[in-house]
């Protein structure tokens, strides 16, 4: 497989002046600064396969901005390499930037009081694009992001669902190898997130683009990734496949039951989430309990009427690892 | 290839130009502001001058002077503070992946906005003095020599607002650079009062110092035409290429000493 990203023991530190709460300690401080240093990224190696959607996580202030801002060369590493595309991100910055493309959720790069066509034409330009290639690209994306009727409509007007499609649909204009995004469904209802991972699922399969993905969203995860990196503090705490990752930390199931009598399960492993006449809802431990063992129990005292066997949620997995690191 | 190159920078010119006529009221506020000044001016103007010329200024000259200068004064695109807050929080960063020089992106930016408000600015003052003084200094010639010096003004002007701005690299708050700037333009710059006024010695620091450049030298060319023009332009090109290589270079080290929050 030809590799679209590789980091090898990347580093990040910061220097951040420290200071005392009080007025005494303010003035010492402007005659004798102290200086602590931040480690935001230490030591961490991964590589992303071209055509892959890679999902890279981690708590809040873990360091994955610090290290998207290094790959896509905005910020220069203390230590380590980075190759993207074969190159080095903070050496051959204008050079990359021709075959990235970037979304960070949270900042956006269309002009707010203009509709989203005249920030199209200015992408093209900037990314000097033929007339006849821009136009084709242009048609081709705003009928892959449903863009018809929003295209002349100021910025300001549109919904964030619309504007998160049209900051997409812009950061493909130039028709990039990897595509970064950072949380690119934050704040987005139900309908409109799934909306956006269809189309990045789309875009990966028919144009073999490379996805980076940072989200706090488990749901961007489970439904576009195959692997998942996870950095907490500065360090990757966790590199594995989403498959790897479910059957590590999916050591419980849930069980939820309608039976014919009231029940109370007596066996170690299992634990009563919920119980109401004869509706139970509960908890198996798969290393202390089987499902065999406890359904065997189950029909040595009454009648299983409905039953259903869950996961449990991704969302509680990456919660476990995140406290667990 | 170069043609792309520049067409880009022009690109972000005409859409600025475009984003800032969505604005378009917002120019009654600022002719309002414009000919209030130009109205108490002229009663400390007339007084001052009731006894004659001063070093070759009367009432009417110095009228249309002052209109000059305000005209540019009122009309820079104040974008070191979005671009110091740009530094603060991190956002520069969203500038640095995309292929373009984030100076000449900002300096596209600033000129389309600036130019467009300071011929608001000359049209409106213009007219104003015209009705007012039935005189004028302008002819074509002067006209179109005044705005290129203008336009150089406006370039040693966005220099150092770039320079204010990306102080905030080195410092939390700057705002006292801008407050010191501004000042100097004031005094030095020649805004209120010409340089001619000034004693001999202090001529002297401004001719060396860029400030006159920015608003003093393009009033005097719209006053005194190509004698002047010839004179002032050369001097406000070498200031372009000086203090721009040096923010050039400043630019190129800051970013590579970049701490962007929130990462």
């Amino acid at each position: 497989m030809l590799k679209a990203v590789e980091v090898r023991h990347l580093s990040k530190s910061f220097k951040t002046k420290v200071k005392k709460s009080g007025l005494k300690e303010s003035f010492k401080s402007l005659f004798h600064p102290v200086y602590k240093e931040i480690k935001a990224v230490q030591d961490i190696n991964f590589s992303v396969e071209k055509g892959e959607v890679l999902a890279f996580i981690g708590p809040n202030g873990a360091g994955k901005s610090t290290t998207i801002k290094m790959m896509t060369g905005i910020l220069y590493p203390s230590e380590g390499e980075v190759s993207v595309l074969g190159m080095t991100p903070w050496q051959s910055r204008k050079k990359l930037s021709y075959k990235i493309g970037s979304v960070f959720g949270q900042k956006s790069q269309m002009w707010f009081h203009l509709p989203p066509e005249d920030s199209f034409e200015l992408m093209a330009d900037i990314y000097e694009l033929d007339k006849t290639d821009y136009k084709k690209r242009l048609k081709e994306l705003v009928k892959r992001f449903q863009l018809e009727e929003i295209m002349h409509q100021p910025v300001r007007k549109l919904s964030l669902g619309q504007r998160i499609r049209c900051e997409i649909a812009v950061s493909l204009i130039h028709n990039p190898e990897i595509l970064f995004l950072d949380e690119p469904t934050i704040g987005l209802d139900v309908v409109v997130k799934n909306q956006i991972r269809d189309l990045i699922k789309d875009l990966n399969k028919k144009n073999d683009l490379t996805v980076f993905l940072t989200s706090h969203d488990v749901g961007d995860i489970e439904k576009l990734c195959r692997r998942v990196i996870v950095i907490d503090r500065g360090r990757l705490i966790l590199h594995s496949t989403i498959n790897e990752l479910k059957h590590e930390y999916l050591k419980t199931k849930i069980l939820s039951l309608k039976l014919e009598e009231e029940y109370t399960p007596n066996l170690e492993g299992v634990e009563i989430l919920k119980k109401k006449g004869t509706g139970l809802k509960i908890e198996v431990d798969m290393t202390k309990c089987s499902m065999q063992k406890i359904i065997d129990d189950i029909i040595k005292n009454t009648t299983i009427v409905d039953m259903t066997i869950s996961d449990t949620p991704m969302e509680e997995i990456i919660k476990t690892i995140y406290t667990g690191s | 290839m170069l043609m792309k190159k520049i067409k880009k920078y022009m690109t972000v010119f005409k859409i600025s130009f475009v984003n800032d006529m969505m604005y378009s009221r917002n120019f009654i506020g600022q002719f309002l502001f414009f000919g209030l000044f130009l109205f108490v001016y002229s009663f400390l103007w007339r007084t001052v001058f009731k006894e004659g010329e001063i070093e070759g200024f009367d009432f009417v000259k110095m009228m249309w002077y002052f209109m000059f200068t305000e005209s540019i004064m009122l009309a820079k695109y104040s974008f070191h503070r979005e671009m110091s807050q740009d530094i603060k929080t991190g956002d520069i960063a969203y500038h640095l992946n995309k292929p373009y020089s984030y100076m000449l992106f900002m300096y596209s930016k600033y000129l389309s906005s600036s130019l467009m408000k300071m011929v608001m600015n000359l049209l409106f003052g213009s007219l104003i003095l015209f009705l007012a003084l039935q005189n004028t200094p302008l002819n074509p010639l002067n006209t179109v020599l005044g705005i290129i010096s203008s336009i150089m003004g406006l370039t040693i002007n966005f220099v150092f607002f770039f320079l204010i701005g990306l102080s905030a690299l080195w410092f939390e708050e700057n705002t006292a650079f801008q407050f010191i700037y501004s000042k100097f333009l004031f005094t030095i710059g020649g805004l209120f009062i010409p340089i001619e006024f000034f004693p001999e010695w202090l001529k002297k620091i401004s001719d060396i110092l860029p400030f006159k450049y920015v608003l003093n030298a393009p009033a005097k060319v719209y006053i005194n035409g190509l004698e002047e023009f010839l004179k002032v332009f050369p001097v406000q090109i070498l200031n372009v290429f000086i203090w721009g290589g040096l923010i050039m270079m400043l630019f190129k080290a800051g970013t590579k000493r970049l701490n962007i929050n929130g990462g």
